[in-house]
């Protein structure tokens, strides 16, 4: 591995990752708080606040990942990437048309 | 607030457990709902999202430990992510109980190769330093800080591992489970990646798998906010808990402990099937 004959290791240390996932974790978990305690209407809003931060982050991060690859010029897994998000896109898309 | 505190509890327990075993909360926690008397269209919504929360939780535990493999858990997911669209738009006309015990047999099989398997497989290498640890570009292998120092690993049997994926991602959109309790055994076993990376890759898809997923069943309008905000605030102390178990813990307990957390899963399929 160290040799030579194997491709390179990725310089991705994922602190920004990280970082990204601390602050969708806070917001969270503090929009479900208010969805749990708040009466309607505040607290309805905050619960789908609360729903759509967890359902975006990790979508969010393979977006992320994409840039950062293709950063590095590893366009196999920026096409793979790419490939997983329109394939959730169109899962979207078959059911707004199928509704 | 009261009606929610059990919620809120069995969600934080279940996903500390799922975390820590990659398999998710959701194979743990739907059973419950159900047995509590949730019908399974309104529990699975909710397993889904104890999956995502406890994984975007555990996530900057596993990103600090550079125990995830990235490249991999992308190229499974986009076939696990196909199952899981298609599970859910077809998950009221495909018959649950042929399907539930193949999967209760699968995962008690899984429980078993994992169980019953001594030793490193894939032992570390002095030569190599900490600037190796990660993935390497592309490829789907890499190396990861084990016990013994910086052991590589290469990924193998890639196709048959995708076909499980595709099969795991089915479940997770008819059942409303990660899907977890598959890709982390077929991962682990089947395509010779290391048992903590394994379990934390699979946190890091089924986090995926679930959002694809959720997206359906919050546009078909099978969402209830306020259950939903007890699971989340449950699953994300669960799932940070978890996560700094998970990379603390030698890769042997991880094992076993993912042994015996199979072996329950498929009691719970049989039982509540």
């Amino acid at each position: 591995m160290s040799g030579g004959q194997n491709p390179p290791t990725s310089r991705i240390t994922g602190r920004r990752q990280a970082a990204g996932l601390r602050l969708a974790t806070a917001v969270a978990a503090f929009a479900a708080a208010i969805g749990i305690l708040a009466p309607d209407p505040i607290g309805a809003i905050a619960g789908s606040i609360a729903v759509a931060t967890v359902i975006a982050a990790p979508l969010l991060r393979v977006a992320w990942l994409v840039v950062r690859w293709s950063q590095e010029g590893d366009y196999r897994y920026v096409a793979i990437g790419l490939g997983l998000l329109s394939v959730i896109a169109a899962g979207a898309g078959l059911t707004v048309a199928s509704r | 607030m009261a009606a929610d505190l059990p919620l809120l509890l069995a969600a934080a327990i279940t996903s500390v457990i799922g975390v820590l075993g990659g398999l998710g909360g959701a194979v743990l926690l739907v059973p419950a709902l159900v047995l509590l008397g949730m019908p399974v269209a309104d529990a699975a919504p909710l397993g889904l999202l104890t999956v995502a929360a406890g994984s975007v939780a555990a996530g900057p535990g596993h990103l600090a430990a550079r125990i995830v493999n990235h490249r991999l858990g992308v190229s499974t997911e986009i076939v696990a992510s196909s199952g899981a669209v298609l599970g859910a738009l077809v998950s009221k006309l495909l018959p649950q109980r042929p399907l539930v015990w193949i999967l209760a047999a699968g995962a008690a099989g899984a429980a078993f190769v994992g169980g019953r398997r001594t030793g490193v497989r894939n032992p570390a290498q002095p030569e190599l330093g900490p600037e190796q640890i990660g993935e390497q570009i592309g490829t789907l292998s890499g190396a990861y800080p084990s016990s013994y120092g910086v052991a590589p690993y290469r990924v193998r049997r890639v196709p048959l591992g995708l076909a499980f994926m595709g099969l795991a991602g089915l479940v997770s959109g008819t059942a409303g489970v990660g899907g977890g309790f598959i890709k982390t055994p077929v991962t682990s076993e089947l395509m010779n990646v290391p048992t903590r990376v394994a379990a934390a890759t699979t946190t890091f898809t089924i986090g995926i798998t679930s959002s694809a997923a959720l997206i359906i069943f919050a546009l078909q309008g099978r969402m209830d906010l306020r259950s939903g905000s007890a699971v989340i605030l449950g699953s994300l102390i669960g799932g940070r808990l978890g996560g700094g178990f998970q990379s603390r813990l030698p890769p042997t307990t991880i094992r076993r402990a993912l042994s015996v957390l199979l072996l329950l899963v498929a009691v719970i399929l049989v039982t509540t099937s």
